[in-house]
Order: structure tokens, then sequence, then C-alpha cells
């Protein structure tokens, strides 16, 4: 069955074992184009794993996969290359994109310029704070105009206020653009200001536990919104973590 | 202009312990020398090194020695990179390869150069050829191994974000693995020279006509202590300074994360 023009992803009955370890047990979904997905499950669930079968990193085992468009991933442990400056990071998201080197560096320039780091282009990211790795990342994945975006967890590793920070930004780069998003994350908080629609996933073998479709509103949502407050607590309830 | 002037200043500061510590040595040196502590018949005196290398200057043997010595550490250097660094990416690529070759390469590791000087001679007679031969082999095989090891433990992740970004093989090559085993690679290759080096002092004492180790050799023959110091000090100094040349590459921008922990 193929999917529809505008369905971007489709999983059926997808599985994944790990030495003979079910990791991924009849998972089935699909995504359409400009939806903001958030994957959501407890640490160790296969959330990465997940992600990485949706990015062609990995195979399942079982049951059907569809992708209709290229991924661009952005990694939790930063996938940023370290011998590279931070223009020629995300230069590297139009190698095979854009033939000319110059016109390369020149969109890349402009798009490092759109997430806020002007002045970082001859940086390293050995020596950017977690938060600007992060914006770097988001303009490699951003620059190549790919329509499926993975971010696996990409804020985790960043501070509260931080983290904020780039849920607006991340919110504000994507505004006019046609973008997909899966937001694999641990935090129901972040997945409930961003997402428009939410998977969550039970504990190892993950299946899923259920779906949750926001209203169409401004994002980020205020971390104090109503809809913030109960959607976080909805599931928390469904992952037995009653506070 | 500044941060130029500051950076000359540190350069200084850290030139001034080394300086110190080898005034000291030979304060010391001359010292023992005066109270007898080491008597004359043992040990030549800090005057009697310095006329002695002003001797070898004045010849001109030094120069010829030091061009044969760097020229078979140089080129036997140069041999086995070339060598070992395709063929450590490949093992380090491949478990067949690893599983096949690993142990042939181990072995060949365990085994001291020296215990090859009766085919080198036998098979490249007395001079250069049999040294650089020496040399190679002593480098070879410890350089594919570590280079092996640096393929294998590159992150996962960098594959994965060179697959994302459809590199072909030669560019992931190019643009993923050398930069990411360029840190220890250099670390390797400065271990690599000093070995080199050594084994050329070896090479040339058994299986040399000319270069510093043979003018050791020589020294030695001649009983003449005082230019046996002069070479050692000279062989020293000529290690010192290709160590630094190596470690210089250290200092580029684009391999400085690799070494964020390490004081060079």
């Amino acid at each position: 069955m193929k999917p529809d023009t505008t369905t971007m992803l489709r999983l059926e009955n997808v599985s994944r074992s790990y030495s003979g370890r079910q990791v991924l047990q009849n998972i089935s979904f699909s995504v359409n184009a400009g939806e903001f997905v958030a994957v959501v499950g407890p640490s160790g669930c296969g959330k990465t794993t997940l992600l990485r079968l949706l990015g062609g990193h990995e195979t399942h085992d079982t049951g059907t996969l569809e992708r209709c468009a290229h991924t661009r991933t952005i990694y939790q442990q930063g996938g940023l290359l370290p011998w590279k400056t931070a223009l020629e990071n995300v230069a590297m998201g139009l190698l095979h994109i854009e033939k000319s080197n110059g016109k390369r560096i020149t969109l890349a320039n402009e798009m490092l310029g759109s997430v806020g780091m002007d002045g970082y282009q001859e940086s390293y990211p050995h020596q950017l704070s977690g938060g600007m790795r992060q914006r770097v990342e988001l303009a490699r994945a951003l620059v190549s105009g790919s329509e499926i975006l993975l971010m696996d967890e990409p804020f985790s590793a960043l501070d509260f206020l931080t983290r904020l920070k780039m849920r607006s930004e991340l919110i504000r780069l994507l505004k006019d653009k046609e973008q997909t998003v899966i937001f694999v994350t641990h935090d129901v908080e972040e997945a409930a200001q961003l997402a428009t629609r939410i998977i969550l996933l039970t504990r190892r073998p993950a299946a899923i536990a259920c779906e949750i479709t926001l209203p169409e509103m401004e994002r980020p949502r205020s971390l104090s919104h109503p809809v913030v407050i109960d959607t976080a607590e909805k599931m928390l309830n469904v992952l037995g973590m009653h506070v | 202009m500044l941060p130029d002037k500051n950076s000359a200043q540190t350069a200084w500061k850290n030139c001034i312990p080394p300086v110190l510590v080898f005034l000291a040595a030979l304060g010391a040196w001359q010292i023992l020398m005066s109270q007898h502590v080491l008597p004359p018949s043992m040990f030549p005196t800090p005057r009697q090194v310095a006329k002695g290398f002003g001797e070898e200057m004045h010849s001109g043997r030094l120069y010829t020695d030091i061009i044969a010595s760097l020229w078979r550490v140089v080129v036997g250097f140069t041999l086995s990179v070339l060598v070992a660094l395709p063929a450590g990416i490949a093992l380090g690529q491949s478990s067949l390869l690893r599983s096949a070759f690993m142990p042939a390469l181990n072995f060949l590791r365990c085994l001291s150069p020296l215990a090859w000087i009766g085919f080198a001679i036998l098979w490249f007679g007395v001079g250069d050829n049999s040294a650089i031969f020496l040399i190679f082999l002593s480098l070879v095989f410890p350089i594919a191994l570590s280079v092996s090891t640096a393929v294998l433990s590159i992150p996962p992740l960098y594959y994965r974000v060179a697959k994302e970004l459809g590199l072909s093989q030669w560019e992931k090559l190019n643009q993923v693995i050398l930069p990411a085993i360029m840190p220890g690679l250099i670390t390797t290759l400065r271990v690599a020279m000093g070995v080199g080096w050594l084994v050329v002092v070896a090479a040339e004492m058994t299986a040399g006509n000319s270069g510093l180790g043979f003018a050791i050799y020589d020294d030695r023959n001649a009983l003449r202590q005082d230019l046996l110091v002069v070479h050692m000090i000279v062989i020293g100094i000529i290690g010192l300074l290709l160590d630094r040349m190596l470690a210089g590459i250290a200092s580029m921008p684009s391999v400085q994360w690799g070494y964020q922990q390490t004081n060079l």
C-alpha cells in the first residue's frame, strides 16, 4: 500500500529485536506533512531505536516502514564533526544538494545567521556552548531543505533556561517551512509545549500506549497553559507515574 | 598586537625552566669532574666535549653523519606510514581482515627489528638500504595496529552522520575517518619517529658505514669518550627537534578537539 501524498512516514506493525530481546513491538503510526510529532517514553524504552529505523540507519525485523522524503537527524550526543568549523559543518549539509562550493558557503552563512550564530562561523564545536552547538546542528539539518527532521532528545543536555529558549527558537525557525518533525523526548512538558501530536510509548518492549492530538494554537505553548499541564498529567498517568 | 606580545612573553617564560635545568646539569657535571667524583678516564669534562664538538664541526663529519641518519629515518618512517596507514584503516574497518591478519601483525610487532639485521645485510648489504629496511620493520606494524585501533574507536554516530549527508566511500574516508583518527595518529607518529631514531642508531652501529650510530661505534673503537658524548647530545637534540616538529602539527585548529584534556 502506497502512502497518500501528504503522508511522509508510515509504520505498520514494525518490530525490532536485539539478540532475541524485543525492543519495539508492533509499532504502527503515520505522520503527515507539516506535523510536529513528539515521541515520548521512559528512558531506555526504545525511542532512539525507533528514530534510527525512521532515519534508515537500522532495519526493522517485521512490519512495513515507508518514508516519502529524505531525513536529517539532530542527535542527542551532538552530531557535529569536531574537526570542522561551524560554517563547514553547515555547508556539509549541502554537499550533494548544491554543486557550487561558493553557493554552499553562502547558504550555510545565511542559515547560521538565521539561527543566531553570526560571528561564530570559524569556531569549532568544542569552542561553542551546548546551546550553540545545537543551533549549528539545527542549521545543518535545515539548510538541506530536507522535509523530515528527526530530533533525538536534542535539548536534553542543556540547562533548563537554554532548553526553554531553544524550544522557542525551534518553533520560530520552523514557522514558514512545511517541515515534518519527529521529536523524541522523555520530557512530557517539552512534548506538550512543542508538538501537534504526541505518541506515547510504553516501557520496553515499546508499544504505543496512546496518541494525543493537541489543539491548534501558538507554539511553543506556555508551560503554565492548561493544555500543557493537562497533557503532561495525562501522559504521566498513562505511564503510571502519578504526581 | 597585544596577544602577539603576550604569546611571545609566554614562550619566553616556557623556555626559562628547561634552560635552567640544562645549566644546572652542566654545572653539576663540571663540579663532579672537578671534584674527581667521576675520574677523567671514565668520563670527559664539559670542556673536552666542547672541544670535540668544535673538532667534528670543523672536519664536516658531523654534518654528513647527521644528514645520513636523518635521510634513513625520514625514508624508513615515510615508507612505513605509507604502508601502515591504508593497512590500518582497512583492518579497522573489516572484522574479516582483523581476524585474518591481527595474529600475524602482533607476531611481527613483537620481533625486535635488530633480529632482522642478518637478513638486512644479506639482502641489502651494509649501508642506507639495510638501515631503512630495519626502521621500516620497526615502525610499520605498531603504526598499523595503532591506526586500526583508532579507526575502531570512531564513534558510530559519525558514520550515521556521513550516511545521512550522502557521503561516498572516498568522501567518508577523506572527511570523516582520516580527520577522526588524526589526533591519535599524530601521537602515534611522534612515538614512531622516536623509535625510528633509536633504531637508526642501532642499525648504523651494526649494519652501517656512516651516520650518527656508526660515528658512536667509531668513537667507542677509538676510545674517544668526548666524541661519544658529542654524538649522544646531537642524537638527543635531533630527536627532540623531530618530536617538536610533529607536535607542531597537533596545534592545528582542526585537530585541537582531540587534545582538549592533553598537555602537549
